[in-house]
């Protein structure tokens, strides 16, 4: 089998490959941190800040 | 179809039992053997000459009938003989179907529990050092080396069925085919094998049922569609433009300190906001690492932060509690926690902004110092691992599935080098 055939028979994880990677550049170049997007709470009025209730020894 | 067979077969009748014996080879066929008597003719000029004795013709719970045909890659054979061959000294017994092509020649299917390869003998002798097999630039290992039975034939043949010694086989195997070493001692020949698929065959020969497939094939391939070495090297790509990305993004994040400062919180302050000065953020839409770092003494600390956008209005709410405690017990000492929390504000526009600070102190102490930093466009590591990580997960799971293929397939061999 030709090279390009073998590559024609992954091409939905080569497609899958290029749509990460795009998403991956777009991230770094816009500094978005994938595990922060909960961190984070982007609004237009402030709701005032949950204060915690914390338990300590 | 290409090369259409056409040739009409000579017919003639079994003294025996007056079954039909076609012969499809005509002058080249040497002996014939009835495939309901098992009676062996010997053919000279058209003439049949019976032999005794004959082959006991025994129950085969599935087979193809001589004289169909079928198109295998891209040539049209015909199905001339069967053999049915055993393991000397063992019960395993398989099929080899000869199958003729007036241009091609000839070719052998074997099916065994169900898995069928082509084979295709070599003209050329491949290199065999004790357990290894070169052959075209490609490496096969020893699978199996045993000596073959012929149980029963029926069929045409080139050379006398009768007179055929027992031969000995040894097959070797990589990830695209086999190569069998076929010796007697008049005779050796090699053969290149590969397998077919079982729904191929059902398709060639227009057959109503095959044979269920049992376990792993010598040959069978994992995951047919995707080559193996193709894979390998996608992974291999990968895994360098990652890394090249990893240093080239490492190195242009600026990480600027754009705003530094220091409070204290007292009982008084606690649970208040503290407004900073403004600030400014530049060069696009990039991140910032908010890090508090904070006097705190086998205590904890909270504060709320949000960052405003003077000219919008946009916020961008954080919540950073810090802990750290230590102690000694039982002749250890141990800490956990930490005196500082950061955390990163994704995609922040450019622009003048603010803070809102909202910190709260234990009760435990009158006050409490901090030093809230901002720093502009911070490298994150964590996106190129959990990336990397999303890419590889199907190869990761065709090599550990192709691990325990093979493990399965190895099963059947002798010289199998993966642990039991």
């Amino acid at each position: 089998m030709k090279s390009k055939a073998k590559l024609y028979q992954l091409r939905f994880y080569l497609a899958f490959i290029l749509v990460v990677g795009g998403f991956y550049i777009d991230t770094m170049q816009t500094g978005w941190r994938i595990l922060s997007f909960k961190e984070t709470n982007h609004t237009k009025e402030r709701t005032g800040h949950q204060t915690r209730i914390f338990y300590h020894k | 179809m290409t090369n259409p067979i056409d040739i009409q077969p000579q017919s003639n009748l079994c003294s025996k039992c007056n079954t039909p014996l076609p012969i499809h080879v005509r002058h080249e066929v040497y002996s014939l053997v009835c495939g309901e008597c098992g009676s062996i003719y010997y053919c000279f000029n058209d003439q049949l000459d019976l032999q005794i004795p004959n082959f006991k013709q025994l129950p085969i719970s599935w087979r193809m009938n001589i004289g169909i045909s079928g198109n295998l890659k891209g040539v049209n054979y015909q199905v001339i003989a069967m053999l049915q061959k055993a393991e000397a000294g063992t019960e395993y017994t398989w099929e080899e179907y000869t199958l003729w092509n007036p241009i091609h020649g000839i070719a052998y299917l074997s099916v065994y529990n169900g898995h069928w390869m082509l084979l295709n003998e070599l003209n050329e002798i491949p290199l065999i050092e004790e357990r290894n097999c070169t052959y075209q630039n490609e490496n096969y290992e020893l699978f199996a080396n045993y000596e073959t039975v012929i149980i029963q034939a029926f069929g045409e043949f080139f050379y006398p069925i009768d007179k055929v010694p027992n031969t000995t086989e040894q097959d070797f195997i990589n990830r695209s085919g086999l190569i069998t070493k076929e010796y007697s001692k008049e005779n050796v020949s090699y053969f290149k094998g590969e397998y077919i698929v079982p729904a191929v065959i059902k398709k060639a020969f227009d057959l109503d049922s095959i044979p269920e497939k049992v376990g792993v094939g010598m040959i069978e391939p994992f995951m047919p569609s995707i080559d193996f070495g193709t894979l390998k090297n996608i992974v291999i790509g990968i895994v360098l433009i990652w890394g090249a990305l990893q240093i080239y993004y490492a190195s242009i994040a600026s990480d600027e300190i754009i705003f530094n400062r220091s409070y204290t919180v007292t009982d008084s302050t606690t649970d208040k906001d503290i407004i900073t000065p403004a600030f400014k953020l530049q060069n696009g839409t990039k991140n910032i690492e908010l890090k508090v770092n904070v006097e705190i003494d086998n205590d904890w600390f909270y504060t709320g932060a949000t960052l405003v956008n003077e000219k919008t209005g946009d916020l961008y709410d954080l919540e950073m509690e810090a802990e750290y405690y230590y102690g000694y017990e039982e002749g250890e000492r141990w800490s956990e926690g930490n005196q500082y929390v950061a955390k990163i504000m994704s995609a922040i526009p450019e622009g003048n902004y603010y803070l809102i600070l909202h910190p709260i102190k234990s009760s435990k102490v009158n006050s409490t110092f901090f030093t809230v930093t901002v720093c502009r466009d911070v490298y994150v590591f964590s996106n190129g691992i959990i990336i990397l990580i999303v890419l590889l997960l199907f190869p990761i799971y065709y090599f550990i599935r192709s691990y325990y293929f093979e493990m399965m397939r190895w099963k059947n061999s002798d010289y199998s080098n993966y642990d039991e």
